[in-house]
């Protein structure tokens, strides 16, 4: 039986994703988040997290685009055309 | 005719509370504003953030290009214009502040719900179609009561019909969408979840025995047999509700500051998981399929979690006890 309590999200069918980010990126030179999240919007089909933060700076956290080709890779799969 | 103002255990009204407050911040030295104001140095200028706001004080409507927004001091709840900025409408129903509000949604009817200081909420339908007229009528659809002290979130699903309200009073109030009719009050009894998974993990008896785990199951499912004690123990100890989310499964997620807990209720009432916090949280949301709760706070991360499955009591409690028994923070 599966059971859900609150936990981090990195197993199951997000297993090899991060569940905690601070929103760094070391080969682009990007530090942490460093201030607050103060609110948090989702583009339509989960593409990007928008994070805004006390500082009034913003974030764009994208999906790695390895997983979006594999996810439409699958479909294509699922519904036959590959 | 009577009116009845609202006042807190030390006899003031909330009006005298605020002013109080806001009069604190004018004169109090720097060291005491910084409490309440945050100032930020972003670049060359200085940025004053209010803790108040928060982004359950906007909400936006994409068809449309309209931002409906709250907490404005005049009680009103106002429409503006995307595109050319320009406010559109300004509509003054509640009889305090507007504190939370929520758009949904559902085969081209588009709803509007405010909740307020006034502990009531309002049901608005919105109406864009008819050109040159105004988005929201004069006078709502539904005004939804029972909440006891003032309204602090709200969030809707009009798939489920479905209107869910958290409130100061410690209470979560679920009301029909169409017809505003009223369906259940859910108790937040989080911390005496976690009083009683802390009890078995630690094995304290004398935790053990004031909650009692029989009367603490029938207590927090909403039983009404038994347990009175324990409901008693419950009713003490309500946090704020500070934030609410409701998934297309209708699991109710709500979290509280006071305690710093996050709580997933079932539709019918039932606690189906409960997780302390290690921050403040001041965003919360929910991936498309609902099954994911992403939330931001204090501790500036996006922290990614599953929101709830299938239920088994006895299972929930063991990882309960494998939460507290490790060291990880989150």
């Amino acid at each position: 039986m599966q059971v859900r309590t609150l936990e981090l999200a990195n197993d199951g069918p997000r297993q090899g994703f991060e569940a905690v980010l601070d929103g760094s990126m070391e080969e682009h030179n990007i530090p942490a988040m460093s201030h607050p999240i103060r609110s948090l919007h989702m583009t339509r089909l989960e593409r990007h997290l928008i994070a805004g933060l006390e500082s009034g700076e913003m974030r764009i956290l994208a999906q790695d685009p390895n997983y979006l080709r594999q996810r439409l890779q699958n479909k294509l799969i699922e519904i036959g055309i590959l | 005719m009577p009116v009845k103002l609202l006042t807190s255990k030390s006899g003031t009204t909330r009006r005298q509370e605020d002013e109080s407050r806001w009069s604190k911040v004018s004169n109090a030295p720097p060291a005491q504003q910084d409490s309440v104001r945050t100032t930020f140095n972003v670049g060359s200028s200085f940025r004053v953030v209010d803790q108040h706001i928060s982004a359950q004080q906007f909400a936006y409507l994409p068809d449309s290009k309209l931002i409906f927004t709250c907490g404005h001091w005049d009680h009103s709840c106002r429409v503006t214009a995307v595109e050319s900025g320009h406010l559109i409408q300004s509509l003054r129903q509640h009889r305090d502040v507007i504190t939370c509000l929520a758009v949904a949604k559902d085969f081209g009817q588009r709803w509007l719900i405010t909740g307020s200081r006034d502990c009531t909420l309002m049901v608005w339908e919105i109406n864009t179609d008819k050109e040159g007229a105004m988005p929201l009528s004069s006078h709502p659809l539904h005004i939804l009561y029972g909440h006891d002290d003032a309204v602090t979130c709200v969030d809707i699903n009009p798939e489920m019909d479905l209107v869910v309200s958290g409130s100061d009073d410690g209470t979560i109030i679920l009301h029909n969408l169409r017809d505003g009719a009223y369906i259940r009050s859910i108790v937040d009894t989080s911390k005496t979840y976690l009083t009683v998974s802390r009890a078995l993990a630690t094995g304290s008896q004398d935790d053990m025995m004031s909650v009692g785990s029989s009367k603490y199951s029938r207590a927090v499912s909403g039983g009404s047999t038994g347990g009175t004690s324990t409901a008693a123990a419950v009713s003490t100890q309500l946090g704020k509700i500070s934030w609410l989310c409701v998934s297309k499964e209708a699991y109710i997620i709500a979290y509280s500051d006071d305690d710093k807990t996050l709580c997933t209720f079932s539709l019918n009432g039932h606690v189906i998981a409960v997780r302390e916090v290690p921050e403040s949280l001041y965003a919360l949301m929910l991936s498309e399929d609902g099954k994911v709760l992403i939330t931001g706070g204090s501790s500036c991360l996006v922290v990614f979690r599953w929101v709830g499955d299938l239920f088994d009591r006895t299972i929930i409690v063991k990882c309960c006890l494998h939460i507290y028994g490790s060291n990880s923070l989150y």
